[in-house]
C-alpha cells in the first residue's frame, strides 16, 4: 500500500497556493489540471459546453472546481446562439464543460508529461 | 484553500444566467456560495423562439441552485440596450443532458439523455 507522501512538487505547484496534504493520489490528480490551467491564464481558449455552446475568450481565472472565467467573449456560432450578445465576461461552471480548446503553442508538452508521469507513479 | 474566480465581482451587477435546461434568466446578483447557488433579484426569463421575438417573463426574487447553472455572464448594459429583442430569432438553447446507465438485452450501455419535452418544442426543421 503506497504511503501518503508529502505533496509532490511538480512544475505546476506554486508555493502561493497552499493545498491540504492529499492522502489519496486521486485528490492530487485534481490539482494537476488546476495548476495547468493557471499556467494558461491570459491565453485565448474556446470552451465547448455540454449544451453544444462554444465560447471563445481570454482565460481570466480558474478555480479548484475547474470553473472558468473568460473575458471578452465571443460565442463561436453567434447567429445560432445570440443568447449571450450582451455579455462581455462570463463565469462557466466546471461541471458543464465538455472541452477546452487550447492554442497549440500554449502547452509545454514535456512539463505536462513529467507531471503526469509523477502522478501515475504516485497512484 | 484557493477560491479562484468567485462571483464576488458580479454582486449587485446585472447578470445573465444560462441554466442546464437551456433557460436564460437575467437579473441582479445579490448573493452566491461555493456551490454556485445564487440569489437573483429583479429577474426575468428571456424565452427565445424561431417564430417570434424574445419573450420576457418577469420572475422577481429567485434562488437558483448551483447544480442547475451552466454560465453566469456579466451583462453589459450598453450592449443590451442596443439589442432589439423583438427582432431576435433563435432556437432555444439545448439542455446539457444527463448520463444514464441502462441495460439493453443484458448489455450495459451508457448514454446521454435529454428531456423529451425540451426537444419537441420547436416544430421547424433545422437546416
Amino acid at each position: 500500500m503506497p504511503s501518503a507522501a508529502a505533496p509532490r512538487r511538480s512544475a505546476f505547484s506554486s508555493p502561493s497556493h497552499p493545498c491540504p496534504s492529499p492522502s489519496l493520489s486521486i485528490y492530487f490528480a485534481k490539482m494537476l489540471f488546476f495548476s495547468y490551467f493557471k499556467e494558461l491564464v491570459g491565453k485565448e481558449v474556446t470552451v465547448e459546453l455540454k449544451n453544444d455552446l462554444a465560447i471563445r475568450g481570454t482565460l481570466h481565472s480558474v478555480d479548484q472546481y475547474l470553473n472558468i472565467k473568460l473575458e471578452n467573449i465571443r460565442v463561436v456560432d453567434q447567429d445560432k446562439y445570440p443568447h449571450m450578445l450582451s455579455v462581455r465576461n462570463c463565469f462557466i461552471r466546471g461541471s458543464v464543460v465538455r472541452y477546452v480548446q487550447l492554442p497549440p503553442d500554449g502547452v509545454d508538452i514535456d512539463i505536462l508529461h513529467d507531471a503526469t508521469r509523477r502522478e501515475a507513479r504516485g497512484g | 484553500m484557493s477560491t479562484g474566480p468567485g462571483l464576488e465581482s458580479l454582486v449587485d451587477q446585472t447578470i445573465s444566467v444560462i441554466t442546464n435546461d437551456g433557460r436564460n434568466i437575467v437579473g441582479v446578483l445579490r448573493g452566491f456560495d461555493q456551490a454556485t447557488n445564487i440569489i437573483l433579484d429583479e429577474s426575468h426569463e428571456r424565452v427565445y423562439s424561431t417564430k417570434e421575438g424574445v419573450q420576457q417573463l418577469v420572475l422577481g426574487l429567485y434562488i437558483i441552485r448551483g447544480d442547475n447553472i451552466s454560465v453566469v455572464g456579466e451583462l453589459d448594459e450598453e450592449l443590451d440596450a442596443n439589442l432589439d429583442l423583438s427582432k431576435l430569432r433563435a432556437h432555444p438553447l439545448k439542455p446539457v443532458g444527463r448520463w444514464t446507465i441502462s441495460t439493453l438485452n443484458g448489455v450495459f450501455a451508457m448514454s446521454r439523455v435529454f428531456p423529451l419535452t425540451m426537444l419537441m418544442d420547436e416544430e421547424e426543421a433545422v437546416d
